[in-house]
């Protein structure tokens, strides 16, 4: 019972992981690292890249140009793009609409 | 005296991710190099919780193991998932056939000039001495076995070491895993067996596809080896 609750969390967790990558990148430049510790504080530790995940998730990203890498002082760094800012309030409408709908669910069965 | 053993357990660390790495994949020295930065900053980030002897460990942790870590750097390379045509295949095989034929005949020259040497001028098999013919029996065995050993060494040794045989190097393609990482040596072994003869080689591919794979041979499958462009 456990395990299968932990998976199905993991499950609809990992939707909102990639919002919240560029979320924390439209409010700074960081690197991959700090991007996932941002991502944890963020989210309270409800969201929490495993591992090195965070770089397909980074490079997925990239590719769909929505988040640029640059090098500064020798750092490899991240940043959010002009489509991706539109992209993440576009999102954000998208979810704040669907989590509405979400937690009048969950409060009716309160 | 700490922050040297962490330096060292640093490189190690990369060193390991490096070994799963693509030989041939010509974007690992920034991955590593922007790997190497995050492990610094988990490292830093740990100094305020842990004492100094479990920061490198928790790092570890949190990283996870090296071959995991190898794979999400190649995950997001579609390259390391394209499959090359077989007809592409075929060039590179010819190439590699007309290098490891040149190959097994300069292994093969001086055995048979030293035998040619004795048969003719030496009177060995006209000879009743059974032991001079073991001998010679053993011998042109020995040569048969180093020649197959040439010639099936050559797949395995490149396709291990650098990841493409010269054939492949030269029309841009290379072997990987299924899963993107560098082959390892059982895999070049499994996959390579069917190089042993051409006929072998054409039953390998018939099976690969009557199997309807996505352009992979019998033994690839059975390796979970594939082949695709240089990335």
């Amino acid at each position: 019972m456990e395990d299968r609750i932990i998976r199905w969390q993991t499950e609809f967790k990992k939707g909102y992981a990639k919002p919240c990558v560029l979320y924390v990148l439209s409010k700074g430049d960081y690197h991959a690292y700090r991007v996932r510790k941002e991502v944890q504080q963020l989210t309270e530790g409800q969201i929490v890249i495993a591992g090195s995940n965070i770089y397909p998730m980074l490079r997925g990203l990239a590719k769909e140009e929505l988040i640029e890498r640059f090098e500064k002082d020798e750092q490899k760094l991240y940043k959010i793009t002009p489509t991706g800012r539109n992209f993440l309030e576009r999102i954000l409408v998208d979810l704040r609409e669907f989590l509405e709908v979400f937690q009048q669910i969950a409060t009716k069965e309160r | 005296m700490a922050v040297e053993k962490e330096i060292i357990a640093e490189a190690e660390f990369l060193r390991q991710v490096n070994s799963w790495l693509p030989p041939r994949a010509s974007q690992k020295d920034e991955w590593l190099q922007e790997l190497s930065q995050d492990l610094q900053a988990a490292y830093e980030d740990t100094s305020a919780r842990l004492p100094t002897s479990e920061r490198w460990q928790e790092v570890l942790s949190e990283f996870g193991p090296p071959q995991e870590v190898a794979k999400n750097l190649v995950s997001s390379r579609t390259e390391a998932f394209t499959r090359v045509s077989y007809s592409r295949r075929v060039f590179a095989y010819l190439i590699d056939l007309l290098i490891t034929i040149s190959l097994a005949i300069l292994v093969a020259l001086p055995i048979v000039g030293v035998l040619y040497f004795v048969i003719v001028h030496g009177d060995v098999l006209t000879d009743s001495n059974t032991l001079a013919i073991i001998l010679f029996l053993l011998v042109v065995n020995l040569l048969i076995i180093l020649v197959i050993m040439a010639l099936l060494g050559y797949f395995v040794v490149l396709e291990r070491h650098w990841g493409a045989t010269v054939g492949k190097k030269l029309l841009g393609i290379q072997v990987v895993s299924e899963t993107g990482l560098r082959i390892t040596w059982q895999q070049a072994i499994v996959r390579n067996l069917s190089k042993l003869n051409e006929q072998f080689l054409l039953f390998d591919w018939l099976i690969g596809w009557l199997m309807k794979t996505d352009r992979q041979r019998g033994l690839d499958v059975a390796a979970k080896t594939q082949v695709v462009y240089n990335f």
